[in-house]
């Protein structure tokens, strides 16, 4: 009888065991593949890599300059665009879960999250870059912006809804507005969350390449032109270049990818670490 | 002037339908300490709530009868505004945990504009803590926080946050419930010290409790005030059998 619960207990850790490590493999593969052929192209290049504009088809080398300043500058007005409302749809939807317009936010911003990015993209097309005439930065930081609305907006809500309702008795017992109670408690309370939640938001539109085929355009001549010219992104130039017949090409996609994986882990560590938790 | 702090009259409570309190009429005198006794379920809290009109956060809650406050209509004044000059302290110590020690009794103080300038403040929290006997405990160490504090530490803690927003009525809902005996004494006194400077209204299912500290209390049961009056002489002939089983603890 315990022989056999051993051994079961055995079958079921190695089936578990197994299982696990099918589910990271390509994971690890991704990573130990950008870190071989990327960390190449970076080795060899440096810091050129970062500042340089892209190679010609049949040149040696060159750099993601434009895609690496477009995804920053993109990334980060689009969470400008974002988190403010969201922010605030949050709060609302939390304080009074029972009014109409928290329920109907609800649905709508949570149903949001399921559009496809493409899709997105295809509506800012339609609805900025046709009646500006150009593809841009901006159009592509609003595409951005509408994928990173309902991913904050879920964090945000699921952030207000953890707070004790001992700590809202309090402040509302001191005579503490909504709005006070927000500005001087919940936000220094929920300071980890909601910084959490800025930061996977920023890291989801910082890699989305869907939302910015039509509209962001594919700078390379240059690094940046302004908010209302094309521009460039990492994960736009990974797509074009990956696909591309040129070995120049894919080793700039390879090296953007490692880049990209780098400010992911570089961010999410930072922030980790910066922002400490409330011990209750 | 109204010797009143608090008039309420024919003062129902249904929440979610329920009858919580009914027809309850109450007086409570300025600058004492007014104990509402009771056993738990007796509608001690709502009626706290009612004060403060905490409880239109309270879901289904319906609210009918007058409940004047300081000379006023709870229902024709600002809510907030309401709150800030009747602050309640809450049975569970609920300090705000990612503020030190000394924010914590600053900040309803800032709210307020209680202190014009940084060495008002520093006085008041100074004032405020002390008030609980809390100053020389945490004086040394005004800029940790709450988690290094014992429960009734906290409690304490949240008593002089209440204290620094100078309020005119403290509402106190059996914020010695869940704390050690020593706090407990120290919070009573705090209490007793108290009196002359604002009107407390604190709820306990304690009878002893009551006795130490009140000058009026007022018996709660069943939603319906039971009996009311000076402290010593609710206790000394009660003249309700209610009160008289609540008093011996067979209630």
């Amino acid at each position: 009888m315990y022989r056999s619960r051993v051994l079961k207990n055995y079958l079921v850790l190695a089936l578990v065991t197994a299982t696990s490590l099918i589910s990271v493999a390509p994971l690890a593969s991704i990573i130990y593949t950008a870190l071989v052929e990327g960390g190449r192209v970076l080795l060899e290049l440096g810091v050129r890599f970062l500042v340089e504009l892209p190679p010609t088809p049949l040149s040696p080398a060159g750099g993601i300059a434009p895609a690496l300043v477009g995804s920053l500058v993109a990334s980060t007005l689009a969470l400008l665009i974002a988190v403010p409302p969201s922010f605030a749809l949050a709060y609302f939807v939390t304080e009074f879960p029972k009014h109409l317009v928290s329920k109907v936010c609800e649905v709508v911003v949570r149903s949001f999250m399921g559009v496809p990015s493409i899709v997105i993209s295809m509506f800012v097309y339609y609805v900025l870059v046709v009646p500006m005439g150009t593809q841009s930065v901006l159009a592509g930081s609003v595409a951005l912006s509408l994928v990173a609305l309902p991913y904050a907006y879920v964090y945000f809500t699921s952030a207000f809804r953890s707070i004790p309702s001992s700590i809202r008795e309090a402040a509302m017992a001191l005579g503490m507005s909504r709005l006070r109670a927000l500005v001087y408690v919940y936000v220094g309370l929920l300071r980890r969350p909601l910084t959490t939640g800025i930061l996977v938001t920023y890291l989801k539109v910082f890699g989305d390449t869907a939302p910015l085929l039509f509209t962001m355009g594919f700078l390379t001549n240059t690094i940046f032109v302004g908010l209302l010219q094309p521009g460039n992104a990492l994960p736009l130039l990974i797509f074009v270049y990956a696909l591309s017949p040129y070995e120049a090409f894919h080793r700039v996609a390879w090296g953007a990818t490692l880049v990209l994986l780098a400010i992911y882990l570089a961010l999410f560590t930072v922030a980790r670490g910066l922002v400490r938790g409330v011990k209750l | 002037m109204s010797a009143y702090a608090v008039e309420v009259e024919n003062l129902t409570v249904r929440i979610r339908g329920a009858e919580i309190l009914r027809n309850v009429t109450l007086r409570v005198r300025r600058n004492t300490i007014f104990v509402l006794m009771g056993p738990s379920g007796s509608g001690k809290s709502t009626f706290l709530r009612t004060l403060n009109r905490l409880i239109d956060f309270v879901d289904g809650a319906e609210v009918r009868g007058t409940v004047r406050v300081l000379g006023q209509d709870v229902y024709s004044v600002d809510p907030y505004r309401l709150r800030s000059r009747v602050v309640m302290v809450s049975q569970e110590p609920n300090p705000f945990p990612h503020m030190t020690i000394y924010d914590n009794v600053a900040l309803p103080a800032k709210l307020n504009r209680v202190a014009r300038s940084k060495q008002e403040l520093d006085e008041l929290v100074r004032w405020a803590l002390e008030r609980v006997m809390l100053w020389d405990e945490v004086k040394d160490r005004l800029r940790d926080y709450p988690h290094t504090l014992s429960g009734g530490q906290k409690q304490r803690l949240c008593l002089a946050r209440a204290l620094a927003a100078k309020p005119e009525i403290l509402l106190l809902d059996e914020p010695t419930a869940n704390i050690d005996p020593v706090n407990t004494i120290k919070i009573e006194e705090s209490l007793r010290n108290l009196r002359d400077e604002l009107t407390i209204i604190m709820v306990t299912h304690m009878p002893h409790q009551a006795a130490r500290v009140a000058d009026y209390v007022a018996l709660l049961y069943g939603g319906t005030v039971i009996e009311e009056g000076p402290a010593r002489e609710v206790f000394m002939n009660p003249r309700s059998e209610v009160t008289n089983r609540f008093l011996r603890g067979a209630l």
